[in-house]
């Protein structure tokens, strides 16, 4: 003992009843207690069971461990934290991006390839940020912008409100996000707000790594401002990163009757992409394309039909060579005493280089409004043609137009059919064929509806097929499918009226009034955007005008004039001999 | 300082050493007129109340054996009846332990016969362990209270808590464990992100129930230490200190799962959260769990140990050893072991207590026999879970219950989901998926559900904060009538908000006006006589509206899309309650 004790206890004869004893026995001097305490750490220390003590001793060094780590990984602080993220998140977007530097607005991930995971990634990289750190903005705005990968679009878009709001500036980014989606709605036909757009563009391009695309839609925007030489600028910068950019800059100098600075930067954009090893085929394009647009045509067959030698297979190559001969034909017109000739041989070559060139149609829509082909001496001119130099592509094609617009149905369907035996794959003649079938009596459903699906297999993407199939599916009373055709259609092509039209005709058919209603009420949006873009250009167009007249009298001022929108629908529009003569 | 032979501390008693004084009492053995009261005190104190209870207590096992985290239920009891035979000191009970056990079984009865009444399987449950352990206090006098109760203990483990508090325990003790595995894998630099419930590595997403649950889900562990401490007859301090340590190791356990699992993801592109990996290490983390309770039961055993000296001791020492050594206080003083033979004291359970008990116990068995009545004639029970074949499932508003145009709305997809059978969300639940203006709408109709629930628990689980919930007033032009809606906002870690309104309808197409309605089939058992049984149990159908936003809605807004949420409802109720007629 190693204090006395005042009175010592049988502690193996204590029960409940003496507990209170006990507990009064405490009442001692601290300097007893004190002794008592050490009196029982001895005993306790004595009686001891070491061995089983210290079987806890591994699972106390596993909670050890684990609990270290878990403190040292609290330690580190936020900001810390939030720096090796971003950096870590910057590292996997420069993994999806090897030579881009187009902002992340536009970055998708590409299906089945390496780095489809990705996204996914850098979206919890960044939600860790903002976790750590609520008032991140790039963190905020990657949030935001995967959401739209999710279908959160609007929420997303709510979100960038917030972080570039109007009439401040705000997160370039957000602006740029803001004003690319402005954009896409319009595009979709919905009326957007332009000084919003201007203002979100604006802001958006102050920042170094602006996108080349906003950069261009600023560019397009300015010009149509009239303030050319900052869309140039604009436009400049924007073909540093995609060099195509600049046939937009040349396509304008054209148009403003600057033949030299035009074929000035035509030069500039063959140079920028002769050295480039990437994608070739797009490469060679491009050059022809420059050559092309400043009137060199020849130069641009010469620059293609070199590339076809390295490619003889390419398929855009070929698209491109009969383009070039489009471009060849139509600058062949001449016209002798107010009659107009055309050398149809660049329009045979045309179709022999690419049968699936769907802007043939319009070709020889141009010849028919000419009245080319439409009289007996002119059909028979086109016979001897025929019959002299042997298989002319272009000649059948107008003698089908042409007996098609006189209601020579019969004698139409057997030019198409001998097209087709020596061109197969001629989709515009499967095309004018599938509907020719469908006015004759009776109606050669099947074979339509065959030789359309023909056609869309070779070409899936144009309107106009589906629109067909859809037009065919409706006379099969396969009204479903139809429907279905129609709906394709306009997802290649949402300003294509009569289909919309025909698909209301469909819902209506089938009692499905809400549906109809729907399609009803886009097609009024459609028609006011299509309205709302005419008077736009006609504005364009006469403030052009005005400004030529000026430029006669200043030549450094130029008006550029954009394209027309009908223009651009004619290639979603395409042939349909049935419908549009 | 040299110690004195009668100093020296004796060799510690071992816990089997108690056994001499079982032996010692069943030595003396129970007379004939004795054996014949314990007979009786059986029948009347445990068989006929238990076979009363029975009906209901099947429905409770049912119940609980498809929840996982109950799965282990039958392993406490099997182990708990086990020691019952093996303990000693069967004799019947008298004096003051004699009236505390007819009291008690009284008092069990008496639950039961209520339980029973409100047709509830859990305060049955909770009868049923009451009861057990008024008969053992009465039939086991040779055996001390504390030892019956301890072993009363290992049938209560069984008993889900009310209120969902160990569904609470398990989340609470799972966001710890993902809390921690988030400063872990932040210490080795892993990204990770942690939101509610889920943990994300790369783009691995984790649900943290699903990890923590199954064979060492924490209620499956307590068991195991509660088995631990009553077959070791441990003292209060050890058994308290092992309970204790049990959410500790549980968490250790969620915790080396979740790295093994981040770590083997992220530098090893092993997948452990799925398929045998996830088996594997589940079974290797349970094992080692399992072993650490073990090991820390028998360390703490060691510490907190009497100390066993002989004469000499101090005060100190003498209140730490009764505190170290209740409630095996005889254990650890031999001397003492002939005295704790209870003298029999008093007169034992005689003819009036047994008739006191036999009374209600024969009330108890008669409203058990109603009971299984109304349990087996009702195809579908409260408590086993309302059914809704997939047949019936499949005729309820699927696709076509909207158009693909909805108003401003654009249908994007229609997802029918099938869940486990103890989904909180019904077995069933239909997703119509649209877009409006860019953001995303979300309708799903759930079922069947047999009560109420907070339909946004599901989101503060992924991560989800709830600013505010609301019962929405139905206006008389939405041509509902009265029904109980509510309105939920919510905002996630990034600024986005949420909206939700829900409300309910039965199988017979009829708006729930409260939502105590729900579940409030708490029908008692003459109501349940009265009324036809299945109606008793009654399906409910849950319609519920989601939609985001960047920015918190406009009253506008709000009453904008209330007013489509009527509509909502409306269409689906209607399409519901004419399907579930054909379907009768």
């Amino acid at each position: 003992m190693f204090f006395k004790r005042n009175k010592s206890i049988d502690i193996d004869h204590i029960d409940r009843s003496k507990f209170v004893t006990v507990v009064r026995g405490l009442w001692m001097s601290p300097v007893d207690l004190a002794g008592e305490f050490l009196d029982l750490s001895t005993y306790w220390r004595r009686t001891r069971r070491w061995g089983a003590i210290f079987a806890i001793l591994p699972v106390a060094i596993v909670a050890v461990v684990l609990g270290s780590f878990v403190a040292a990984g609290k330690m580190v602080t936020d900001s810390s934290k939030v720096e090796w993220y971003a950096e870590r998140a910057n590292d996997e977007i420069a993994k999806t991006e090897p030579a881009s530097t187009g902002s992340e607005a536009s970055k998708q991930p590409e299906e089945g390839s390496s780095s489809k995971r990705l996204p996914e990634v850098i979206d919890m990289l960044y939600r860790r940020v903002l976790q750590l750190n609520k008032n991140n903005k790039l963190a905020k705005f990657y949030v935001a912008n995967q959401m739209t990968r999710y279908g959160s679009r609007g929420s997303a878009r709510q979100i960038m409100e917030s972080l570039a709001p109007i009439q401040t500036s705000g997160y370039p980014r957000a602006h740029a996000w803001l004003a690319m989606d402005l954009i896409e709605r319009g595009q979709k036909g919905e009326s957007i707000n332009l000084d919003t757009l201007k203002y979100h563009l604006k802001r958006g391009t102050s920042g170094d790594d602006a996108a080349p695309s906003l950069l261009f839609a600023y560019s397009q925007l300015l010009q149509q401002e009239n303030k050319p030489a900052e869309s140039q600028e604009y436009l400049k910068k924007a073909a540093q990163a995609e060099p195509q950019l600049l046939l937009n800059s040349i396509n304008t100098y054209m148009q403003n009757g600057l033949p030299a600075q035009a074929a000035a930067t035509a030069d500039l954009l063959v140079e920028k992409v002769k050295d480039k090893t990437s994608n070739p085929e797009e490469n060679i394009v491009l050059a022809a394309q420059a050559y092309a647009f400043t009137d060199r045509i020849d130069k641009a067959l010469e620059v293609l039909q070199t590339g076809m030698k390295r490619f003889p297979k390419s398929t855009i190559l070929s698209r491109a060579i009969s383009n070039a001969f489009r471009q060849k034909f139509r600058m062949s017109s001449t016209n002798l005493n107010n009659q107009v000739q055309v050398n149809l041989e660049f329009l045979n070559a045309a179709i022999a280089f690419d049968p699936t060139n769907v802007s043939i149609q319009d070709e020889l829509n141009a010849l028919a409004q000419l009245g080319i082909g439409q009289s007996d001496a002119a059909i028979e001119a086109l016979r001897v043609q025929i019959a002299t130099s042997g298989t002319s592509f272009a000649a059948r094609l107008l003698l089908a137009e042409s007996s098609f617009r006189r209601g020579e149905i019969l004698s139409a369907i057997n030019d198409y059919e001998v097209i087709l035996a020596e061109l197969p794959k001629m989709t515009l003649a499967l095309n004018n064929l599938a509907m020719l079938y469908t006015l004759v009596v009776p109606p050669r459903l099947e074979e339509a509806i065959q030789l359309i699906d023909r056609a869309i297999s070779i070409g899936p993407t144009v309107a106009e097929f589906h629109d067909s199939r859809g037009d065919i599916l409706a006379l099969l009373k396969r009204k479903e499918e139809a429907i279905n055709s129609y709906l394709l259609s306009l997802e290649k092509s949402p300003t294509r009226v009569e289909t919309r039209e025909k698909l209301i005709g469909l819902y209506e058919e089938l009692s499905q009034p809400e549906l109809a209603k729907a399609q009803r009420d886009k097609l009024a949006e459609v028609q006011q955007a299509i309205e709302l873009q005419r008077s736009k250009m006609k504005e364009a167009q006469e403030q052009a005008t005005r400004q030529k007249e000026a430029a006669t009298r200043t030549p450094e001022t130029t008006t550029p004039v954009p394209e027309d929108p009908d223009k651009a629908n004619e290639e979603v529009t395409g042939p349909k001999p049935a419908n549009e003569p | 300082m040299k110690r004195s032979a009668s100093e020296e501390p004796k060799r510690h008693a071992k816990p089997g050493d108690a056994l001499e004084s079982a032996a010692l009492s069943e030595a003396v053995g129970p007379s004939s007129s004795e054996k014949n009261r314990l007979r009786i005190w059986f029948f009347f104190g445990l068989f006929v109340p238990l076979l009363g209870m029975s009906p209901l207590l099947v429905l409770q096992m049912q119940s609980l054996i498809v929840q996982q985290r109950f799965l282990f239920f039958p392993i406490p009891i099997i182990v708990g009846v086990l020691l019952f035979f093996r303990t000693g000191g069967y004799r019947i009970a008298s004096g003051v332990r004699a009236k505390i056990a007819v009291g008690l079984a009284l008092l069990g009865i008496g639950i039961a016969v209520l339980g029973t009444f409100w047709f509830s399987p859990w305060i049955v449950q909770f009868a049923s362990v009451v009861v057990i352990f008024a008969w053992a206090l009465g039939a086991f006098a040779g055996t001390a209270w504390t030892r019956i109760f301890s072993l009363c203990c290992l049938f209560a483990v069984a008993i889900p808590p009310p209120s969902g508090v160990d569904a609470l325990i398990n989340t609470r003790l799972q966001t710890v464990a993902g809390w921690g595995c988030n400063g872990f894998l932040d210490a080795i630099w892993v990204p990770n992100i942690v939101e509610g419930n889920v943990l994300q590595i790369a783009d691995k997403k984790v649900k943290l129930s699903e990890i923590s649950g199954g064979p060492d889900s924490f209620a499956a562990l307590l068991a195991i230490g509660m088995a631990l401490v009553v077959l070791r007859r441990s003292t209060l301090l050890v058994a308290l200190a092992t309970v204790a340590s049990i959410p500790v190791f549980y968490v250790l356990g969620s915790l080396i799962r979740l790295v093994a699992i981040a770590i083997g993801f992220e530098n090893f592109e092993v997948d452990l959260s799925m398929g045998t990996g996830f088996i594997n290490c589940a079974i290797m983390v349970s094992l080692g769990t399992i072993a650490a309770v073990i090991l820390t039961h028998i360390s703490i055993a060691a510490i907190l140990e009497p100390i066993s000296t002989s004469k000499g001791a101090n005060n100190l020492t003498a209140l730490y050893r009764l505190m170290t050594s209740w409630p095996n206080t005889k254990e650890w003083s031999p001397q003492l072991l002939p005295e704790s033979a209870e003298k029999p004291g008093g007169a034992p359970i005689g003819r009036n207590g047994i008739v006191l008990v036999a009374v209600p116990s024969l009330i108890c068995i008669l409203i058990g026999g109603a009971a299984g009545y109304v349990a087996i004639s009702s195809a579908r029970t409260k408590v086993s879970g309302v059914r809704f074949s997939e047949e019936r499932a499949s005729i309820l508003p699927s696709q076509s219950a909207f158009p693909s145009q909805f108003g401003s709305m654009r249908m994007t997809g229609f997802t029918p989901t099938v869940h486990s059978a103890t989904n909180p969300l019904g077995r069933y639940s239909n997703l119509w998926k649209f877009e409006d203006k860019g953001s995303q709408v979300f309708v799903t109709l759930d079922f069947p559900l047999q009560s109420w629930r907070p339909v946004w628990t599901g989101y503060q689980s992924s991560g989800w904060k709830i600013l505010g919930v609301k019962p929405v007033e139905v206006p008389a032009e939405a041509g509902i009538g009265n029904l109980h809606v509510e309105e939920v906002a919510m905002q996630n870690p990034y600024g986005l908000y949420g909206f939700i309104w829900y409300a309910f309808f039965d199988d017979q197409g009829v708006p729930t006006i409260e939502d105590k309605e729900l579940g409030g089939g708490r029908l008692n058992i003459i109501q349940r006589l009265q009324k036809n049984p299945s109606a008793a149990s009654k399906a409910y159908l849950q319609v519920q509206l989601f939609l985001e936003s960047g920015r918190e809605l406009t009253e506008r807004e709000t009453q904008a899309n209330r007013k489509l949420f009527f509509e909502i409802y409306e269409r689906l109720r209607q399409q519901s309650e004419v399907a579930l007629k054909q379907s009768r």
